[in-house]
């Protein structure tokens, strides 16, 4: 894979071009992560609206039906239903993984079984959040379409 | 067709019919284990054969049991003890309503079918243990993987 970058002075809008000889599985996974980066959900942070970008969103939780957006280490909330933000985000590498929790799979280190049948997932900033054991098949169908 | 082909409807059709064809063939291996575990047991007791209607009956029964427990999948509890026992009750439950139903007890004590549904109960968590545990072997592959190559 070829990657160039150029500057255009007078570009408006950042333009991205892939240029492939067959439309393989690899150009639309290309495709899903440069579109994630430009992927944006409304949030507030501090009663002011906030802009975060899917590519930055580690989990997205629901408490006592208020909708919580994770990042690296701030917090942000969202009138987005869990439902929504699934069907706006799970071609961006978001799967459920419990009733009230989505993650984003770029985010994940690994998951173990804990001795109280539980599971655990390890981000890559070191949280840990719990799996429920339903949605372990969704974690494996999505990292096989990768 | 690949998937890259097929419009977004087809593919939530295509992903829905997938989950089907997997709640179906859980549903005719959960008939299957039972039906051998009956064998099993009625051969212990010197019995020769099986009728073809209780054949039917533990079917039907398995199709109840796997469509509530779809219900049942909008429930959860932190406690997994609690999930599990949740899961038992109600997989005793509708047995047992299928023993009313089609006249078990006749033929099998009371005891011996709740033997028989524990069994069965346990044989299949253990083969979903099983799988969950193959499956998290290659989540975390994976993951490593895509580590590695970052």
């Amino acid at each position: 894979m070829i990657v160039k970058l150029e500057e255009h002075k007078n570009q408006k809008e950042i333009e991205v071009l892939i240029k492939y000889a067959r439309m393989s599985p690899l150009i639309k996974k290309l495709e899903k992560i440069i579109k994630s980066v430009d992927k944006t959900i409304k949030c507030t942070l501090d009663n002011s609206i906030v802009w975060v970008n899917a590519s930055d969103i580690y989990y997205i939780e629901v408490v006592d039906k208020r909708t919580f957006v994770y990042g690296e280490k701030l917090v942000y909330e969202t009138n987005y239903r869990l439902y929504q933000l699934l069907n706006e985000l799970s071609d961006f590498g978001f799967v459920q993984i419990s009733k009230s929790c989505i993650l984003n799979i770029h985010y994940l280190d690994s998951i173990k079984p804990l001795i109280n049948s539980r599971l655990q997932a390890t981000l890559r900033n070191g949280e840990h959040i719990y799996v429920t054991r339903k949605y372990v098949s969704e974690i494996h169908k999505k990292l096989q379409g990768r | 067709m690949s998937q890259e082909n097929m419009s977004p409807k087809y593919i939530k059709n295509y992903r829905g019919d997938k989950k089907m064809k997997e709640k179906i063939k859980n549903c005719l291996a959960s008939t299957a284990l039972s039906l051998i575990l009956l064998c099993v047991l009625a051969s212990i007791y010197e019995g020769r054969y099986l009728c073809i209607n209780t054949v039917y009956q533990v079917f039907l029964a398995n199709i109840i049991l796997h469509l509530t427990l779809s219900l049942l999948a909008r429930f959860e509890s932190s406690y997994f003890l609690v999930e599990i026992s949740v899961e038992f009750a109600l997989f005793i439950t509708i047995a047992l309503i299928f023993a009313a139903i089609f006249d078990w007890y006749s033929s099998t004590p009371l005891w011996m079918l709740l033997f028989l549904c524990s069994l069965v109960f346990l044989i299949a968590n253990i083969i979903d243990l099983y799988k969950m545990s193959n499956k998290l072997t290659y989540i975390n592959k994976q993951l490593k993987d895509l580590r590695e190559n970052q």
